[in-house]
Formats: C-alpha cells, structure tokens, sequence
C-alpha cells in the first residue's frame, strides 16, 4: 500500500521520485504550517528552484480540479526568500527560494481546496481541514526525530499518508524536532523538505504541521521553512487547536529559565481553567528512556506539576516510552504524563528499561512509532502506533525481479588494469578474462569468489556481466544491489551510472576512495526500466562494475552486485503498523 | 616538584574520570552516539565502548589517587578527545563546534599529570623537557577553555543563562531576568577571553588563582542550578579549576622556570 501511496504521488509529478523536482518555478516542498488560531489561519508554504517574482495560493471550500472555474480565493505569498546556504555550500548546490502564504479568515471545520502557482506554474490541487471551534472529537499524531534512517523517514512519511485518508478526524501533526542532522545545512533540509511531501494523502489532503525547534536545527533555516513559529530564534508558541485543547510547542534549544519560563507559567495560568486538555511538546526529554534528564527539567517541571499539565510530548532520545503520572518525583495519579521519545525514522536506542517512572503501567521499547491522541468527549485517549523499520527487514535479492541475479557469472580481471574504456562496454572482447560467481573479494568469509592474492598485491578488480535490456523495459524502478568494501564504480553499455566512495576519477586514476565496510545489501536507484531502455537501447547490454580497495594492505574487500527490478512482495501498508501502547485519560475535572 | 601540584592535579584527574564513567554507564557517552549514530555500528558494540570506557575510566581515577599511571592517564586524555571529536562532528547543539576548545583542560590535566609523574623515588627537574610540556599543556588547556567559554557567554548560551537564573532563584531566592543574566554574561564572556589572554601572554600567577575560582565557580553551578543529581556534571569539569590551581600550586618551581618568558 505504501508503494500505491508513492505511485500515486509520483503521478502528481513526472519523474521518478516520488516528490516534485525542484526544478524553475515549480512549486514543490509544500507543508502547511499552524501557529495560532487553527481554526481561521493557516501558513502554506512551498519552494521552487528559482526565486520567481509572484507566488500565490488559490483556496476554495470546493474542489476545482479537473474544471476551469477558478478558486473563490487567493492570497500572495507575504514572504519570500532564499534558503541559507553555508559557505561551503555555496557553488557546490543549488538553492531554493520559500514562499510562505499566510491567510486568515477562514471557516472552522472546513475542507479548504488550494492549489500552489509560482510563475504561472501550479502544484497539484491539495485540502486541508481546519482546526473546530466546538467540542468535537478530533484526533492529532505527534512524532520526532527522522534526522537519519531516510528510507524509514520515507515510509513513515508514507506510512502518516495513508493514514489521513483512512482518519478523517486527523486534522494536525505535531512534530517533535530533529528534522534532519544539522539544521544549518540546506545539503540537510532539502531532502527533508522533498521526504516531507510524502505525507500528503492519496487523495491530496495535507496535515498542518505544529513545529518544535529540535537539537540539530540551530541557524535560520528552521524559521525559513516554518516561518518563524513563535517568533524567529524563539519558536515557543501557544496553540489552541480547540476551546478545549491547547498545545504549548517550548523551545528547549535557548534559555529555558529565562523568558520562556515566564511565558510558559502564564500560559499554564491563562489556560489551565479554560481547558480540558492541556499539553506541551518539546524537543529534549525531561523523563527519557534514554540519556540524561534534560536541563530544563528544574525550570518547567515545578510549572507543570502546579499547573496540573495533562500530557507532555517529548522526543530525542530515539526509543519509545510512556511514563507513568508524575509529581514530586514519585509516581502520583494526578501527575503529568510523558510521552515520547523520538521514532520518526532515526535508529532506535536501547532504552534504561528500569528507570522507576517507565515502570507499568508506563512503558518502554525501540520502535519507529507515531503517537496517536484521540480527543473526544470525556476523554483523552493516547495510542503510541508502532511502525516497521524497513532497515531492519532483511533485504534479499531473491525477493525482487533480479536482471543480473545474486549469484550470477562474471567475467573479472584481477592484478592489472584495462588498456582503455572499451571493457565498460558492448563490443569489448573479455574472453581472456575469468570466470566467477559474486560476490567476489576475500577476507570475510562471505565471498563465492575469493581474490585470495589481492591483499598487498592490487587495488582494483573489474567485473562485467550481460543482460538484456529488453527485461528491465517493463520494471517500474530498477536498482543496483551492491555489497561493497570500499567502494565501486558501475556502468551501463560503457555509461558511469552510480558510484560510491570513489570520490573522483575511475580507475588506476580513481581518487579519494574511501573506506567503506560491506555491512549488507545497499540500493542505489537508476531509475524506470522505460528510461534505461530509451537511454541504452532494447537490446544486449552489459553491466561492468570496477571495485576499489582504499589501500592496498586492507584487511578485506567485497564486490558482490546485482540488478533487480521492484520487490516480488506487497510492501507493508497500515496494517504493517501495532498498538505498543494504550492510555485513556478523563479530564482532571471528573477524576 | 611541588606535591601540592601533583595532588591537584591527581584529584582533578580522578574527578573527571569518574563522572566520565558514570555518564558511560548511565546515560552513554557521545562516542557511544557517534558509533551509533554517525559510524552506523551496531548498539551492542557503542555500549559494550562505553563500559570498556568506564571501567578504564574507573581504573584510572583509583590509580590517579593511589599510583598514577601513564597509560591510563593517556587514556583519560584519548577519551576526553574522542568525546570532544564525537560532539564537533556529530553535534547536537550550537555550540558543538567549541567543544574541541572548551574541553582544553580535559585533556590537559591527565596529559599534564602523565609527563611529570615519575617512578618512585625519583624526581623529574622542573626545567626538564617532559615538565615544559605539562606546563605547556595546562596553560594551554586552561586558556582554551576559558576562551570557549568566553565566546559562549558573549553569544548569550542558553545554558548559561539558566545557570545563572536557576543559581540564583534556588540559593538566594533571587528573581534574575532573563534580559540581566544576558548583561551579566557579556561581562563573564569578556572577563573569560582577558584571563585567557592574560595566563598566556602576562604570567601572572594571581591570574592562575582567579582562573581556578572561577572554574571552581562555573563548575559547581551545574549543581546550585540543577541539585545535586547533577553532581556528575561539576565532577567532569573537575579540571576547569583544578588545571588553573595546578598551574598556581606550580608556579614558582615549575611554571616560572619552565616558560619561555616567566614574568615574576
């Protein structure tokens, strides 16, 4: 179901990701953004590739796609801007440029269809729901942490795509921080920003994102991508998702003492006897399963045990956790709950399982996970959602349509190096070379092939093996499968078409290559088997591989390829997802 | 040699090695999270590092107190740079970049300690190659330090500013606004780059002294801030003061023959 998701939004956009190519003015990148008032405003923002001079949302409470009527509404986008780039990413990528559309006025629990047009050029039609201004049930997902694990990020991304259409009373997404690495590099956002769109319905709806400030987000481009929730470099804020609900995003990256203390004691005061739920999200965990207490835990605990706080979200620590009700450091069940801690892609920790506040009926684990909070009348009810990780089910060539199989025959040359480039092509005589099975290389005990003369003696051995192109016509993507130590070089009919850890050149003038250890299968997309075969052509083909040892003494080597088509498999969908947790809360006033 | 200095410098060693260990074991060391997270290891092996780590660590603080010992004290020095390294390249706030300077005296001190140990019963001369170097080592830790320390104060850190509102609300129950702990903190940050200036270029061993208050001050402000379960946090910074004391216990036998312009 996840791949229908990713088809389906390949299709919105015509290349082979499965998120728009920041490409001139195309809009791509979008994400809405919620601040304060949900149920009148809204932030919409996008990016194009070029800076562009008019960038506008359409918006209507009925849909006009597929028809000429156009959008009852419109809004200019009131900032614009380029992203930061670092110096040394200046002249080495290209930038982007945000547009941030901010209305106001709308309807509360309302559909809104909107279109993106930068230039003349438009985005997909999309809708959002607005926030209620009664006491409806409604439900908001809460996660953190997707710096690293990009394949997760992706399928969670997926995974929260599906999700919205399944959950039509899902109407936010609160995110707990640490988007990417270091949030000082565009290199780190950009992905992101592309992973981000994954989370767009099927049917196009998008989750207007509450942002929390994480660790790895210092510099301007958090606020450039989120424009400034909470006031740039500040990002604490108030949000009053309902008249019932509030969400207090904290900053947990500046003084936490100092006015922000302020600012959360009088929110608390101001909106403790107004609502039924009251929660805050930040980013650093004050009760973690995993590392220390956080720094700020002697400056806002005190506040939210006075307050009498419901619900504190929490990320960081990359594990899973729900602690039981705290106060005074004890276990009390008119505490406050923590709920975290960090599972949106990043690898899992193991947690501190006998810390005394995740003791049942608190919980602890390692999952990729999403917190669902279900609001309806007379209860709040948390169910922490766990997700598989893709990096942890073991990929196998044999379960994928293999064009040049795990196993297959090589011709390989060993101790020298070619005359030319002929031997990457078509044409090349190789009859003089030998014959093996992959993987080849030696001194893992893994290889069917095994070079045992290689260490000391020669860096470099070349492989190369025919298939015919006319079976990956038909494949929707197609990827080289590689184990390598230390790094390769591949080629279609003589054409580079990847590479990894040979930083230049190829060959005996390869330079800088890097070490790398073959800790298993790594996938390295080429695209359609439709494009391979209009950039090569229907016939014979030959994939040559050349495969580098960063020195010539290592310890070990491994050149172990293959080429294979989409998974023989159904990819997980949301029934891939499990219930870790359960938690239903009444309102502090019938307890 | 001055035992005064060598105590000094073997408490202040023992210090910073046990609060090393009990952040291996309890909460894990960066290097256990740049071995997972950034080398791509498997957990198992970043923490059985981090026990390895502290046992050592541990073993190092029994033998800084009871009978130094080169290798571990080359250890203590390799560990606190691998977790200096591990937080400048995978770094996790926006002062990470700093942390290779502001760990100066980390490294200084067992390194320092390392170099003018002796076997026993004999005496290491105070202009000896090996005594330069110690002292070479701490004023430069020291200096480091405090220079890092400056340039946070002066960008307003977060964390410092909490210190200072956290100190001052629990011992004085004193109300310190944000906007006065910023003000206080410019001065501090200045204050910081003058003493870190005036130890390297001046040699005035009152220098040294203040220095070592100082770091005495900062590092128990983990504690006045944050309570006492932050105890691990003043201990591990043990050689904010105890380098600068070092360099005064030392001054007249050690630093004011040994550097290359002693200024009485």
């Amino acid at each position: 179901m996840i791949s229908t998701a990713l088809i389906l939004l390949a299709s919105l956009a015509p290349q082979s990701d499965p998120w728009t190519s920041l490409e001139g003015t195309t809009p791509a990148q979008w994400r809405l953004v919620w601040k304060d008032a949900p149920q009148h405003k809204v932030t919409v923002s996008w990016s194009t590739r070029e800076a562009g001079t008019e960038h506008i949302v359409h918006y209507d409470t009925v849909s006009r796609a597929g028809t000429d009527a156009p959008y009852a509404n419109t809004q200019a986008a009131q900032r614009n801007g380029a992203y930061t780039l670092q110096k040394d990413e200046v002249g080495v990528l290209r930038g982007a440029s945000y547009h941030h559309a901010r209305i106001d006025g709308l309807e509360p629990s309302t559909t809104y269809w909107f279109q993106l047009e930068s230039d003349g050029v438009r985005s997909p039609e999309m809708h959002f729901i607005t926030a209620p201004v009664d006491d409806r049930a409604f439900k908001m997902i809460h996660g953190g942490d997707s710096r690293s694990g990009h394949a997760a990020r992706q399928e969670i991304n997926a995974y929260i795509g599906l999700l919205i259409d399944e959950e039509p009373e899902l109407i936010t997404f609160a995110h707990g921080g640490d988007y990417i690495l270091w949030g000082e590099l565009w290199a780190h956002w950009r992905p992101w920003l592309s992973h981000h769109e994954l989370t767009t319905s099927p049917t196009g709806r998008v989750l207007p994102v509450i942002p929390t400030r994480g660790n790895h987000e210092p510099g301007p481009i958090f606020d450039e991508v989120f424009d400034d929730p909470g006031g740039a470099g500040l990002n604490y804020y108030t949000t009053d998702i309902t008249p019932e609900v509030s969400l207090i995003t904290l900053n947990s990256e500046i003084s936490a003492a100092g006015d922000q203390a302020t600012f959360l004691e009088a929110e608390l005061k101001r909106l403790r006897p107004e609502r039924t739920w009251l929660m805050t999200q930040y980013h650093r965990a004050i009760y973690p399963a995993v590392k220390d207490p956080a720094a700020m835990k002697p400056h806002w605990v005190p506040l939210f045990e006075q307050y009498d706080l419901d619900l504190a979200l929490e990320s960081d620590g990359h594990a899973v956790k729900r602690t039981v009700p705290i106060r005074d450091e004890k276990r009390d069940p008119t505490g406050v709950v923590y709920i975290g801690e960090g599972g949106l892609g990043v690898p899992q920790r193991d947690p501190s399982t006998d810390r005394w506040f995740l003791q049942e009926p608190g919980m602890v684990g390692k999952s990729h996970h999403i917190v669902m909070l279900e609001f309806t009348k007379g209860a709040l009810k948390s169910k922490i959602i766990g997700l598989p990780d893709p990096n942890e089910s073991a990929f196998t060539p044999a379960a994928h349509v293999q064009v040049v199989a795990d196993g297959a025959t090589w011709r390989y040359l060993r101790g020298a190096d070619p005359a030319d480039q002929a031997w990457r092509g078509l044409g090349f005589d190789d009859s003089s070379w030998e014959s093996g099975v992959s993987g080849f290389g030696y001194g893992d005990d893994d290889d069917a092939t095994v070079l045992e003369d290689m260490q000391g003696n020669y860096q470099r051995l070349y492989i190369r093996t025919p298939f015919e192109m006319a079976k990956l016509a038909e494949l929707d993507e197609v990827q080289l499968a590689v184990r390598y130590d230390d790094a390769f070089i591949a080629y279609i009919n003589g054409v580079e078409v990847t590479r990894s850890s040979v930083n230049s050149g190829s060959g005996p003038d390869a330079k800088e290559v890097d070490s790398h250890e073959a800790k298993g299968w790594e996938l390295f997309p080429l695209g359609t088997g439709a494009e391979l075969a209009e950039r090569f052509g229907a016939g014979p083909a030959i994939l040559a591989v050349e495969g580098h040892n960063s020195t010539l003494k290592s310890s070990d080597f491994s050149l172990w390829p293959c080429l294979i088509g989409p998974s023989l498999e159904e990819e997980p969908g949301l029934e891939a997802a499990v219930l870790l947790d359960e938690l239903t809360l009444i309102p502090r006033s019938a307890r | 040699m001055p035992s005064s200095l060598l105590w000094c410098l073997r408490i202040t060693v023992a210090g910073q090695c046990l609060a090393a260990a009990r952040i291996a074991l309890a909460a894990g060391s960066e290097v256990n999270g740049w071995l997972f997270m950034v080398a791509g290891l498997p957990e198992d092996i970043a923490r059985l590092t981090d026990q390895v780590a502290a046992g050592v660590l541990i073993a190092t603080a029994a033998s800084a107190l009871f009978r130094p010992i080169r290798a571990l004290l080359f250890f203590d020095a390799a560990w606190m740079l691998a977790i200096s390294a591990a937080i400048f390249t995978n770094p996790g706030s926006s002062m990470s970049w700093l942390a290779p300077l502001a760990h100066g005296v980390r490294y200084a001190a067992p390194l320092a300690l390392a170099l003018l140990v002796t076997a026993p019963g004999r005496e290491l001369s105070s202009d000896s190659a090996r005594a330069r170097l110690a002292v070479w080592a701490m004023l430069l830790g020291a200096a480091a330090t405090f220079i890092a320390h400056g340039i946070e104060a002066l960008e307003h850190y977060g964390r410092f500013i909490d210190l200072i509102i956290g100190s001052a609300k629990r011992w004085l129950d004193w109300s310190v606004s944000q906007d006065l702990a910023e003000q206080l903190l410019t001065v501090i940050g200045v204050q910081d780059l003058i003493l870190a200036a005036m130890l390297l270029s001046r040699r005035w061993r009152w220098v040294a002294m203040w220095m070592a208050l100082w770091g005495l001050f900062t590092a128990l402000s983990r504690m006045t801030a944050m309570g006492g379960g932050s105890w691990h946090q003043t201990l591990l910074r043990s050689a904010n003061a105890g380098v600068p004391l070092a360099l005064f216990l030392g001054w007249w036998q050690l630093v004011r023959t040994t550097a290359t312009k002693p200024k009485p």
